[in-house]
């Protein structure tokens, strides 16, 4: 087990590496030139332009660009700075709680609302109910993120004034329209997948052995039922958790929140190769991490799988 | 100033979020703490009117790319920096005249090439070192010289001995001398009247010996002469605080005690933000907003005309469009009030000229085709024989979409082109298409008058071989026009300046589209009256009045 | 993780589904056992008429309306539904009616090819990386990070930015390459979750190939969850194209499809919502068919609730 764990964080070495150079490789090609973009229509002198190339090794072959920062990195702990001069930990520093608690507040909501839904819509499988639950997500689905958030915004924020608007100066409560915004999708995903696991193991010949024995239904559900249906969502929600980190851009835009996925999507378009895989590198982490830990959540679930 | 933001979006202007004393405050008394508060659609009052001189005013902003005068090129930055120093020269928006800022009075010889500046001798920097003339002579020496890598340095090459700096040949610039503590003297290469107004440019604003020692750490709280001074740093993308400077020896000092830019990325959500009371101003209202504006805010909005300029460049390095009847009759096809009223919901004025409306030196029936007229513009498309196919080229995430789509449609409609297809493309990409004249079609750019000339209206984009011309024009007279006009007199400069715009607008390297009108809207805490903004497009947050109560 | 409890201790093992069977006899019966059950399912009735009527209306758009989809005189622009246009007109005064209906070419196109594909690779690496376990899954699975912590802005970027054109191809080529991971990892779990039942290693003891043991008595256990989120998943990236094109790396105007209908209605959700509406509706209705049918397909084909 122990050495399971150890043997999984080692793969985290290959992963960083093959991580940080693909994407320097591909900031690296993005056409155009990120320096000249920088004062927008009124170009530069050109001798500025070569200093500043200069300045950020823009000048140098690929690998020398991409051997020189990992070198800072490794040696220095230096990861570089923004082609404003901000440095690129100062920026890591400022949105990693913000994303980390906006992703956790989703991600509760997710597994809350998801999970009660899910299993009422299974226990009380075709009810107008559960017909309910897949309206629902059929709604969040076809409805874009951007318009789900506004129209929190203006009904709880503006309208009702039960949460801000914008920003995060209220402490958690600023997190639960954008947190809300952002797990809704999957919360209806999560709901449809557990209720359709769970219509499948409430049917099984275990589930209708311990109802004969005279359990009580909701213990059969919890004990049983759920507990076999879990692997599929818990699945889901990891790889969910990982698409979120990168994927705030929207939320965190028009919730005015300076995390990470806002960062790393403006970063791309000026082409700040620090700054992206500063990020970069920091996500990978995460993800090794995270797997390991739904793996692990798998044999704790279902004893039958294990590792070793 | 750059135009148009390169990173910038419709909805997004550049970059984030709020925290901060005054704005607790604010929030505190309009909301209730957990917002279960009715208190009449939650307007923030009295948030520090009880202090003196004039209140606190939270404005909306977008994160700079920088605060470093000689570095700034957009408006985010730019706007703040203008609060936090004090140039030479400032510019009179009634007037549109240069008028004092450190330097008292200036003079110039006959031929516009070399200019006496003498200063106010009370100027000092917000950490108490004085200024005088040398402190000019070091600033604009640090600006230019090439390791230092200053965005606005290009600004500087009228003056006598910037090739040199440059290229590394010289330390200092010649044409820039102290002659005593408080006289500043500055040579030119060519004769070049609007050197006042140019002045007052950000670029040219004073800095103190520590900027130059470590700049970096100097634009996390920038030390300058302004109205304003630093409280605090630069919170990155949350909110950049001032405070009046009391010891600011100009003439009209700031009006609110204190101002407080709070960050946003998304112009919606500041705009909602307003609406409820937790941000007192915005100043760019989004588009799709400005129907609702009065129904959202009564009397608290209004629109404001600037000099930002749209239009739709020819690359007149394609054969198709060297024939200046194809120019002509493409900017006939299109119908630019209907534009204006169905996709910008009236907030723009269509084009008939190059320079901006509100220049004393504007005119208003100057151009012979910038009406629309289906029937002639198809006339002449066709015994032209302009193309027909077309590619449009415009950047991204701008939000220029739309209109861009309605101009093709005019064209497919009124003069038969059959296939028109889009290039939309990442900033940094579009540029390189042009830098490497690889634009096979109409494409559109902007530009902003950074400091109010006609001059700086045309000269960058129009005159053989200047970097920003996209368009690839060239023409003799015009450039010789320019340069007589910047010799003459102010006084008679400007119909010279006219008679280049002439050609402009006959040769029509560009199609004039659209002068933005930019929406501001208000919390009941700013007095109405005391919201202006100039045509840079820089609301004059120092002149709002916070309402007592 | 070898000291906790050898397998089945909770959960009994679910029987196996009688294998030993002539088996095209037993398989021919399968599939005529699920289309008689599908017959009977009014949802699946339902849906089926459904995606037929739209995949009709993404072939032959000019059967639903006669009115040209790019006939826009910008005078009649943002009006409200009429007896004239049944959706009114969008903002450059197109009639709306028609340029939803001729949207549904691209964007069901985009999402179904999207969907298959995912879906396909999904399911064949997750079922590889479990079933062989040990460096297999590790490589598979890392791989899975590392797609996760590429930005998938940066990749589309990149590669569409070589690209002169942008067909619909090449717009799903990218949602292929960065969502598959998501699935083989949904997949994995499942597999992980029934790999260890006793009917699996029965087979094994009797001599049966790992591809007979995949096929037959892995596979139909373990689709369910994978199937019920690509169903969904249809929906989301008939959204994600118009994210791709609010970038500048989708669809290229004047391409018509729902996503960027429903990106251009987003700034207009309070003035004109009919902008809205409409296209909402069709991919909401899109969703629905597929989820419905899904479920219908999972319910029909598993071979625990054929006793109902």
């Amino acid at each position: 087990m122990t050495g399971y764990i150890i043997r999984r964080m080692l793969q985290f070495i290959p992963v960083v590496i093959a991580a940080t150079l693909i994407v320097y490789a591909m900031v690296f090609l993005m056409p155009g030139d990120p320096i000249r973009a920088l004062s927008g229509d009124r170009p530069m002198s050109p001798q500025v332009l070569e200093t500043l190339r200069e300045q950020y090794n823009l000048n140098d072959p690929f690998l020398v660009q991409y051997a020189k920062y990992m070198w800072g990195v490794f040696t220095a702990g230096d990861f570089g700075t923004t082609f404003q001069g901000r440095p690129v930990l100062d920026i890591i520093q400022q949105g990693l709680p913000i994303t980390v608690t906006l992703a956790l507040v989703a991600l509760s909501f997710q597994i809350v609302i998801g999970v009660i839904a899910g299993v009422l819509a299974a226990v009380y499988k075709d009810s107008f109910l559960d017909r309910m639950v897949q309206v629902s997500l059929v709604i969040v689905v076809a409805v874009p993120t951007l318009a789900i958030g506004f129209l929190l915004q203006l009904t709880f924020g503006l309208n009702l004034e039960w949460f801000p608007i914008a920003g995060t100066r209220e402490g958690l409560v600023s997190y639960v329209l954008p947190g809300i915004t952002l797990g809704a999708v999957s919360t209806g995903i999560v709901a449809r997948m557990l209720r359709s696991e769970l219509v499948e193991a409430l049917q099984s010949d275990y589930v209708r052995t311990a109802t004969a024995k005279g359990m009580r239904r909701s213990r059969v559900v919890v004990r049983h039922g759920l507990r076999n249906s879990l692997i599929p969502v818990v699945t889901f929600l990891g790889a969910d958790l990982a698409t979120m980190l990168g994927g705030t851009v929207v939320v965190e835009t028009i919730f005015n929140l300076t995390g990470l996925g806002g960062q790393i999507f403006r970063s791309i378009q000026a082409q700040e190769n620090t700054v992206v895989v500063g990020i970069v590198t920091l996500f990978v982490l995460f993800y090794v991490v995270l797997n390991l830990v739904v793996d692990l959540l798998y044999a704790a679930i279902d004893p039958r799988i294990r590792y070793d | 100033m750059t135009t148009h933001k390169p990173q910038g979006s419709a909805r997004r202007r550049s970059a984030v979020a709020m925290t901060a004393a005054a704005a607790l405050v604010l929030a505190a008394c309009g909301n209730g703490d957990d917002g279960n508060g009715d208190g009449g659609n939650g307007t923030a009052d009295n948030g520090g009117a009880e202090a003196a001189g004039g209140g606190t005013v939270s404005a909306y902003n977008c994160e700079p790319q920088n605060l470093m005068p000689s570095n700034s090129t957009e408006v985010c930055g730019s706007w703040v920096l203008e609060q936090l120093f004090t140039g030479l020269t400032q510019v009179d928006y009634e007037t549109y005249e240069a008028v004092p800022g450190v330097a008292t009075d200036w003079e110039s010889n006959e031929d516009q090439t070399e200019w006496t500046f003498t200063l106010g001798e009370d100027w000092t920097f917000h950490n108490g070192d004085p200024i005088d003339a040398n402190t000019f002579v070091e600033t604009f020496n640090w600006v230019v010289d090439p390791d230092n890598a200053q965005q606005n340095t290009s600004f500087y090459d009228v003056i006598v001995g910037y090739e040199d700096v440059v290229n590394g040949d010289a330390e200092e610039l010649a044409g820039v001398t102290a002659t005593d503590d408080y006289t500043l003297e500055f040579e030119l290469n060519e004769p070049f009247s609007p050197l006042p107004m140019m002045l007052s440019y950000t670029g040219f604003y004073p800095m103190p010996a520590e900027a130059f020692e470590d700049p970096e750490s100097f634009e996390q709280a920038p030390v300058g002469n302004g109205r304003y001074q630093m409280d605090g740093e630069w919170e990155h993308d949350v909110q950049i605080a001032v405070d009046r400077y009391e010891d600011w020896p100009g003439e009209d000092p700031g009006v609110p005690e204190r101002i407080e830019w709070q960050i946003y990325n998304d112009i919606e959500t500041a705009y909602l933000d307003v609406q409820a009371g937790t941000l007192d101003i915005m100043d760019s209202v989004p588009p799709n907003r400005l129907s609702t504006m009065e129904a959202d805010f009564g009397d608290n909005q209004t629109m404001f005309d600037t000099s930002s300029f749209t239009y739709m460049g020819l690359p007149l390095y394609q054969e198709e469009f060297q024939d200046k009847d194809v120019r002509h009759a493409l900017s006939m096809a299109i119908d630019r009030q209907l534009i204006i009223d169905n996709i910008f919901d009236g907030a723009q004025v269509p084009a008939g000229n190059i320079i901006p409306p509100m220049l004393p030196s504007a005119r208003e029936d100057a151009c012979d085709y910038c009406d629309f007229d289906p029937e002639a513009a198809a006339e002449l498309y066709e015994e032209a024989d302009g193309p027909s196919e077309l590619t449009i080229y415009f950047n991204s995430g701008a939000g220029h979409e739309d209109w861009v789509e309605a101009v093709s449609n005019q064209w497919q409609e009124h003069l038969g082109i059959e296939n028109i297809s889009f290039e939309s493309l990442e900033f940094a990409q579009y540029l390189d298409l042009h830098d490497n004249q690889e634009v096979t079609g109409p494409f559109r750019l902007g530009w902003v008058l950074s400091y109010p000339s006609p001059q700086y209206a045309m000269e960058p984009i129009y005159t053989t071989g200047k970097s920003s011309n996209y368009a690839d024009f060239s023409n003799e007279e015009f450039d010789n026009l320019i340069a007589e006009a910047n010799a003459a007199d102010p006084e008679e400069a400007d119909s010279i300046y006219q008679e280049a715009e002439d050609i402009l607008l006959e040769e029509m390297p560009v199609i004039p589209m659209f002068f933005q009108s930019q929406g501001v809207v208000h919390s009941d805490r700013i007095q109405h009256d005391s919201v202006q903004m100039d045509p840079r497009t820089f609301l004059r947050v120092e002149q709002l009045v916070v309402n007592e109560e | 993780m070898t000291e906790l409890n050898k397998a089945h201790t909770v959960a009994a093992g679910e029987p196996p589904p009688a294998p030993k069977k002539a088996k095209a006899q037993e398989e021919a019966s399968l599939w005529m056992d699920a289309w008689r059950s599908l017959r009977r399912n009014p949802w699946f009735v339902v849906s089926a008429v459904l995606l037929v009527v739209l995949v009709t209306m993404a072939l032959f758009p000019q059967l639903f309306t006669d009115n040209d989809p790019r006939a826009c005189p910008l005078s009649r622009s943002r009006q409200e539904p009429s007896a004239e246009h049944w959706f009114g007109t969008d903002i450059q005064g197109c009639d709306y009616y028609a340029r939803v209906i001729y949207g549904a070419a691209n964007s069901m196109a985009v999402g179904v090819i999207v969907s298959l594909s995912v879906f396909v690779i999904g399911v064949a690496l997750g079922l590889v990386a479990a079933f062989f376990g040990g460096w297999v899954d590790a490589v598979l699975m890392r791989l899975t990070d590392l797609v996760f912590a590429i930005p998938y802005l940066l990749g589309a970027l990149v590669f569409l930015a070589v690209q002169s054109e942008r067909s619909v191809w090449d717009v799903s080529l990218i949602l292929i390459v960065f969502t598959w991971p998501t699935f083989a990892r949904l997949m994995r779990g499942s597999v992980l979750a029934v790999i260890n039942n006793d009917y699996i290693t029965a087979a094994r003891a009797l001599g049966a190939g790992p591809l007979t043991i995949m096929r037959r008595h892995i596979l139909p256990n373990s689709l369910g969850p994978v199937v019920g989120y690509a169903a969904v998943f249809t929906g989301i990236v008939i959204g994600a194209e118009a994210t791709l094109t609010f970038l500048g790396v989708g669809l290229q105007l004047p391409a018509i499809s729902w996503g960027l209908q429903l990106d251009e209605a987003k700034s207009y959700l309070q003035q004109l919502p009919h902008l809205l509406t409409f296209p909402l509706i069709f991919v909401a209705l899109t969703v629905f068919a597929f989820t419905s049918m899904g479920e219908a397909l999972r319910d029909a084909l598993d071979p625990k609730s054929k006793k109902r």
